[in-house]
This record gives structure tokens, sequence and C-alpha cells, in this order.
């Protein structure tokens, strides 16, 4: 469990998602294909670590999880998911049929499902948490 | 009438979206006044979410907005976790 949470702040969710940003800001300049791809390829592997986090969350045992605080990995979680908003509205804005853009767009999309799924599993887990403490205490 | 609790992340999503001026205090306290008193009020769309694990989890609607309210319903109280923009509503029951 330790090395999921490291997962989602030490992989740099906050860090990827600056790049992203600074890529979207740029993406009228001339940013190659091979860049789009390999951060489609990227974006791929972060949503893929984002839904095993989200498995082992609503599959792990409730005395596992009471041994964390998952505030911060909450604040990372939702900070990135407004940033992934703002980004998937400049990127309909964009008129360009190019199929790697569209591919990018569709991948981000899929990241962001699983940054809102993995939040709010985890807002629910935290709170039902806390309320059976309370009342078993 | 069943008690509600705000939860910490609820309250800080919640006084995000107030200071962006995206909801106003009156109508978030206005639905959830009207959830305590009348639940089955249409113009809050309770509903259970349906998701993989078949939990006591609802949404209702913050009323005359495209924001929902996701609570856990216990026996003593219904506990009141997220609140969601209809984007991220949208996602919720996919891959479930």
């Amino acid at each position: 469990m330790t090395a999921q949470i490291n997962t989602i702040q030490n992989f740099g969710l906050r860090s990827f998602i600056n790049i992203l940003q600074s890529m979207v800001k740029n993406i009228k300049s001339n940013l190659s294909q091979s860049f789009f791809d390999s951060a489609s390829l990227e974006i791929e592997k972060a949503t893929d670590e984002l839904w095993s986090f989200y498995y082992y969350i609503i599959s792990a045992e409730r005395e596992d999880l009471l041994k964390y605080n998952f505030d911060n990995v909450l604040e990372t979680l939702e900070n990135s998911s407004e940033k992934i908003e703002k980004i998937l509205s400049t990127l309909n804005e964009i008129k360009s049929k190019e199929p790697y853009l569209q591919v990018f767009k569709s991948k981000l999309d899929n990241f962001y499902t699983a940054l809102v799924q993995c939040k709010i599993e985890l807002s629910f887990t935290d709170a039902e948490l806390e309320y059976e403490t309370n009342k078993a205490s | 009438m069943k008690p509600i609790k705000l939860h910490k992340n609820y309250i800080k999503k919640r006084d995000k979206l107030l200071k962006s001026h995206v909801l106003t205090k009156e109508e978030i306290d206005a639905t959830l006044h009207l959830f305590q008193n009348d639940p089955t009020d249409r113009r809050l769309r309770v509903h259970k979410i349906r998701c993989r694990r078949d939990k006591q989890r609802f949404s209702l609607t913050v009323i005359n907005t495209q924001y929902r309210i996701l609570y856990s319903s216990f026996e003593d109280v219904d506990l009141i976790v997220y609140i969601a923009n209809h984007d991220e509503y949208s996602r919720l029951n996919k891959n479930c």
C-alpha cells in the first residue's frame, strides 16, 4: 500500500501534469507527432498506475487502510483533476483532426476518468473509515 | 429527521467552489435543508450510485445546478462526502 501511495506522490503526478499543461500551451507551436505519440504512451502508463491504485483501495482490508492518512493524496488528485479539466477544455478548442492529437486527447480523457474515480472512491473510503472508527470507539 | 455530517473532504471542495463563485452558500444550504426535511423532494433527484460494490452511496442534485452532492447513508447519519461537477459526475459510473 505504501508503494501505491508513493506511486501517486512520487511518480510525480503534479510535475507530470505541469508538463502536460506546458505542452498544451505550446500546442500551436511546432510540436512533433513523435512528441505527442510519446506523451500518449506516458499518459497511458500513468492511467494504469491510477487504476491499480483504485483497485487496491477497493479491495484492501479496512484494517490495512486505517494505517494511512490520505489527505495529501486526495489533495494531489483534486488539484490534478482540476488541471486536466482545463487541459481537456483547451484541447477541445483545437480544431485539428490530426489522428495523433485525437489519440492524445482520448488518452488524456481516460486519465481524467481514472483521476476522478480514484479521488471519489478515496474520499468515500476515507469518510467511511473515519465514521466506522468513531462508532467503534 | 436523520442528521447529516459533513466530511472534511466535502468541506474543502465546497469552500473552493464558494470561493470561485461557482456555487453560492445559499444554494448549498437550501439543498441540504430540503434534503434533511424531505429527501424525497423531486428537485433533489436523490438516487443510489450503482457501482462495483453495492454500498449505501447516493447522489443528490444541488437544486437548479449541475452539481451533485455525494453521500454515504448510514443507519444513524448521512455522511456528506463529496461535491462533484457535471463532468466528474458523468465519469463516476464508468468501468463500474
